[in-house]
């Protein structure tokens, strides 16, 4: 991949895979380690996309998969961080903010809060992307929301249904 | 609203310029895939065939035999079931590729039908170790080197699909060669008549997730089956109910031989149905009989009605004996986080599962949680959320990596595998162990938990009766 098909890329998808990242890790660093595996997989996979709805799903599943949702968290290996990252402009959360709340879910639930709200994919496609059924997606994402329901009503009066 | 504040925060987390330039750089540097990396595929597989080679000779008689092996299907406490019930029926069909699929057992009820199969294939098959993407290590268990390699089952008569979903155990005995078993829950209880023959069609898996390879390269079978479903019996809500706040518009149990299944149709209310999967079916619930005690499920099938007015669920109820009647109680899911030493097993918290014991063995780590008070789901039964190498004082809070084994910067892999038992809902884990993970495994002295606990929300339940 030359370096201007693998910039157009990293702007077309890169914040997306590290958000997810982030939503799932709830570190910078190791989204940072995330984002990096991902897209050197895609270098070294170089799979062929159909369209670019199967490449977003590719990527969200590499993803998730990466950050370790489906195996080996919190037992998973460390990525080698991205070389001379520094400079990062992703601030802390805002305190009493929805994202610290989610990030203080379990780390099961916060990938498919995210994907749901942030990416706005179905449960059927959430289910897809990550393996899984749609029935337990559906049960996480119940989960998840009556945690924020209780997290977020300490705060404030939130509506954690849309 | 909370998804435009999650939208808005979340927009600020993003790549920096530099961090795209630095990536993208990284990436260009990456030599491109020309070909499959022969080498160390050939080396993977080297491997792999060497471990396998060994359980094929256990491989003697078919796939129940092979099965009943395992300590893992011994864990599912279904043994001694399908010893019984399973039907020897031997039935083979060819795919256009070449693969050859064997049905060698069936088990079927007014729930269930379970199959027991042996796949040949033409050309070989990648355990989990050999394909491209996220590769796992090629001395991870046998269940996950075979994992997603599953033909998927289903179940027809007369143009209409009885099964969906499946789940079950398979094994690669060579790389040519796959065995297990997968059972299927009926859509709706008594969908097999006796004597009526119905189809049975299986599809190959696309394990080539890049997009390469075309449906019409891989296997399809079909194989006409005689129903012959044992016997069980049905009750049935009488009427609508309310469960808390939930309008169950149909409530039935079915106990059959191969498993006992709830199935509720909940109606979706009007504000809801434009978003349906905000409201879904029963939500957060316990089933408890006429003498307090309570039973763990599992949810098989959660599918919105077709008009879309109301989810239809299933549910493997365990356990399920001698009860008279069964009340099923709308709750609350509380989690904390707790440190325990392993000389205090067992261990039970506020209530529901116990954490029984925790056994280091060669090469394999053992948890056993057992059903007491009350439970619910079994995905809620708790988890370990740490392995912890020091013995935790009271009120103990682990620092970040403090005394974590299995965490951190070249932690051994472990894998783990979970296994309900059907007689009861006691849950099995295991993580395996190589030798540097068996080395950590000898520093165990806590776990860190993640415990959760039903509770009930008393007078808002429904009752249904049951009958002999």
């Amino acid at each position: 991949m030359d370096r201007e098909e693998a910039r157009q890329v990293v702007e077309r998808y890169g914040s997306m895979v590290y958000r997810l990242a982030y939503a799932r890790t709830g570190r910078r660093d190791d989204a940072e380690d995330v984002t990096q595996e991902v897209f050197l997989r895609l270098v070294r996979a170089a799979p062929a996309f159909r369209d670019e709805e199967h490449q977003k799903a590719w990527l969200l599943r590499v993803t998730a998969n990466c950050a370790g949702d489906l195996f080996r968290s919190p037992w998973r290996k460390r990525h080698r961080p991205l070389e001379e990252a520094d400079g990062l402009i992703s601030p802390e959360p805002e305190e009493n903010g929805v994202l610290e709340a989610v990030l203080a879910l379990p780390e099961r639930y916060r990938t498919v809060v995210h994907l749901f709200y942030y990416e706005e994919l179905s449960v059927a496609e959430i289910a897809a992307a990550l393996g899984k059924s749609e029935g337990a997606v559906r049960t996480r994402l119940s989960r998840a929301r009556g945690m924020l329901r209780e997290l977020l009503d300490e705060e404030g009066e939130t509506d954690v249904s849309r | 609203m909370f998804r435009d504040d999650y939208r808005k925060e979340m927009d600020a987390v993003k790549l920096s310029e530099h961090q795209k330039e630095q990536l993208a750089g990284l990436m260009a540097a990456q030599p491109v895939r020309k070909a499959r990396r022969a080498g160390r595929t050939v080396l993977v597989a080297a491997v792999a065939c060497a471990l396998l080679a060994a359980t094929a000779a256990a491989y003697v008689t078919g796939a129940l035999d092979f099965l009943k092996g395992r300590e893992e299907y011994q864990f599912l406490g279904q043994a001694a079931l399908y010893e019984e019930y399973a039907r020897r029926v031997d039935l083979s069909d060819t795919a256009d590729n070449g693969d050859t699929l064997t049905i060698e057992y069936t088990a079927m009820d007014e729930n269930f039908c379970t199959v027991f199969y042996t796949l040949h294939t033409a050309k070989p098959m990648e355990a989990w170790s050999q394909r491209e993407h996220l590769p796992i290590s090629p001395d991870a268990p046998d269940l996950w080197q075979a994992m997603g390699l599953e033909p998927t089952f289903t179940l027809e008569a007369d143009g209409e699909t009885l099964t969906g979903g499946q789940d079950g155990q398979q094994y690669l005995l060579n790389a040519n060669t796959l065995v297990g078993m997968a059972r299927l829950p009926l859509n709706r209880a008594g969908a097999l008549v006796d004597g009526e023959t119905v189809t049975l069609r299986a599809e190959a898996p696309l394990t080539d997730w890049d997009g390469g390879l075309e449906r019409a390269e891989t296997g399809r079978w079909s194989f006409a089956l005689e129903a012959e479903p044992l016997e069980a019996w049905t009750d049935t809500l009488s009427a609508p109910a309310a469960l808390g706040e939930r309008q169950v518009e149909s409530l039935s149990v079915t106990i059959s031989p191969l498993g006992t299944v709830l199935r509720a149709r909940v109606a979706v209310p009007e504000e809801y149905r434009a978003e349906p999967d905000l409201w879904g079916g029963l939500g957060w619930f316990v089933v408890r009989d006429e003498d307090g005690r309570y039973y763990p499920y599992d949810v098989l099938t959660s599918a919105l009605s077709e008009d879309g007015t109301a989810w239809e669920e299933s549910y493997l109820l365990y356990g399920l004996e001698d009860a008279e009647t069964l009340e099923l109680l709308p709750a609350e899911l509380e989690g904390e986080f707790v440190t325990i030493n392993l000389e205090d097993l067992p261990w039970q918290g506020k209530g529901g599962y116990t954490f029984a014991s925790f056994t280091v063995e060669e090469g394999q780590m053992t948890l056993r949680m057992e059903p007491d008070g009350v439970v619910g789901s079994t995905g809620y039964c708790g988890s370990v959320a740490y392995f912890l190498s020091r013995a935790a004082e009271p009120d103990d809070s682990q620092e970040e990596g403090s005394g974590k084994l299995f965490y951190g910067d070249g932690a051994p892999d472990i894998y783990q595998n979970s296994f309900t038992d059907w007689r009861d809902g006691s849950v099995t884990i295991t993580w395996s162990l190589d030798e540097a993970g068996q080395a950590q495994a000898e520093e165990l002295a806590g776990l860190e938990l993640y415990v959760e606990t039903y509770v009930p929300e008393e007078g808002t339940g429904v009752l249904l009766p049951l009958t002999d």
